[in-house]
């Protein structure tokens, strides 16, 4: 019961997290946390779960999230091959790759749609995004119950 | 070999996304699984909050009160005290009944019925791109797409999204938002697009041989059936002619302040008035 718990409260911190910073992503981090930590199954209902919650929340015609998380995870699976799955450098590299990601799909999902593209506030929210993941992963990690992790329960 | 096998598989991965996007595109199921859950969930964590908020206010306001009095004479110190919380908490009262009469004593027009809704947050999340409120109202209480939702103060935007008991309003300052509009005095036809939030709107295709001037009142026309003809938009702020234009350069200020919307009106078309 720890585990989806524990899932349970981060997703309500993060809704509330992005209540106060709009645009951003605070379910990403916890996604890597899973991708670390979690078994293939957990990994899977996690991510559909919070697909459909960040799909439900924006306002953009159903994908742009789909697309991001799908990225994050493949990025995730590559830069594995060539760093710790739980390397700072890593996380910094992710967070800048999901910065850059944002940017990309918010102008490329908006001209889809055509939509006007507020250029500078998506700007902001993509470096905001940049900086943040690592930071937020970093706090998501060293939240998460040491008990539940991969490691911990090999042993 | 390895690597193909990673092609092929990301090659596989877009073109489901693609399909799964324009299959969306046309039938609109997939926004409406996340409108149903997504949209639900979202607001369901944020309703609690929000009172729990609003009541921790509440609390920290008497302590900061309560830590003054006890520098004074106790008796009177906590008389004082419990008047002036009294006196906040009915100032308060005061300003929210205020708010409420004004959003009850709406007139809606002819043919429209109103109903009341509070602001439950803004923009959320990464795919929260245009500027939007998320409203206590749903499907549940008859709330559709492009439901028109005011305040007595003027046009905040339409309903975009729908859930069960929740929905996102598009607000009229988003740069998609365009909104049909006529100024008041000289009756000329423009249309209001928004330019993001805190700034003023630009009204276009205005005739230049209009006698507009910075002052005059904007109000829907009601030419694309989605506003009522007649509710306040925005105050024209500057008007501009070019020799080079058919149209004149208006920009208008949004009478309503999105950051501090709290409670708005939906406005719903009367059976009668389906018709019209």
């Amino acid at each position: 019961m720890l585990g989806p718990s524990w899932w349970l409260l981060y997703t309500f911190v993060g809704v509330w997290a992005q209540h106060f910073f709009p645009g951003m992503d605070f379910l990403a981090p916890g996604l890597l946390v899973s991708l670390q930590e979690e078994r293939r199954g957990n990994i899977i209902w996690l991510t559909v779960s919070w697909i459909l919650l960040q799909e439900g929340m924006g306002s953009l015609f159903f994908g742009s999230t789909l697309l991001w998380y799908g990225c994050l995870i493949l990025a995730f699976h590559l830069g594995r091959g060539l760093f710790s799955s739980t390397s700072v450098t890593l996380m910094c590299l992710l967070g800048a790759f999901l910065g850059a990601l944002h940017f990309l799909f918010t102008l490329m999902i908006m001209r889809l749609e055509v939509m006007a593209f507020p250029f500078e506030r998506v700007l902001f929210e993509a470096v905001l995004q940049a900086a943040l993941t690592p930071i937020l992963w970093w706090v998501a990690h060293q939240l998460y119950p040491r008990r539940l992790r991969s490691d911990e329960r090999s042993v | 070999m390895k690597s193909q096998r990673v092609a092929v598989l990301i090659l596989a991965g877009l073109f489901l996304y693609l399909s799964l996007y324009t299959w969306n595109l046309r039938t609109g199921h997939l926004d409406a699984l996340s409108n149903h859950t997504g949209l639900e969930v979202s607001s369901w964590v944020l309703r609690p909050g929000k009172w729990v908020a609003d009541r921790a206010t509440t609390l920290w306001k008497r302590y900061v009160f309560l830590v003054g009095l006890q520098r004074e004479n106790e008796r009177l110190k906590d008389e004082i005290g419990r008047l002036v919380l009294e006196n906040a908490d009915l100032h308060e009262r005061d300003r929210t009944v205020n708010r409420l009469e004004r959003l009850l004593s709406f007139d809606p027009p002819v043919h429209w019925t109103r109903k009341g809704g509070r602001v439950v947050a803004q923009r959320l999340g990464p795919a929260a791109a245009l500027e939007t409120v998320l409203v206590d109202q749903g499907d549940l209480s008859g709330i559709r797409p492009d439901t028109p939702v005011i305040t007595p103060d003027g046009v905040v935007g339409r309903v975009m999204r729908v859930g069960l008991t929740a929905s996102t309003v598009l607000l009229l300052t988003d740069p998609n938002s365009a909104i049909p509009v006529i100024s008041q005095t000289t009756r000329t036809p423009g249309v209001a697009f928004g330019r993001g939030p805190g700034r003023d709107m630009v009204v276009e295709y205005m005739n230049v041989n209009a006698g507009l001037k910075a002052g005059e009142e904007l109000v829907t026309s009601g030419l694309a059936g989605i506003f009522p003809k007649g509710l306040p938009v925005a105050v024209i702020s500057s008007v501009e002619r070019s020799d080079l234009s058919l149209f004149l350069s208006v920009h208008a200020t949004p009478l309503i302040d999105a950051a501090l919307l709290e409670e708005v009106l939906f406005l719903a078309r009367t059976r009668a008035g389906e018709g019209h």
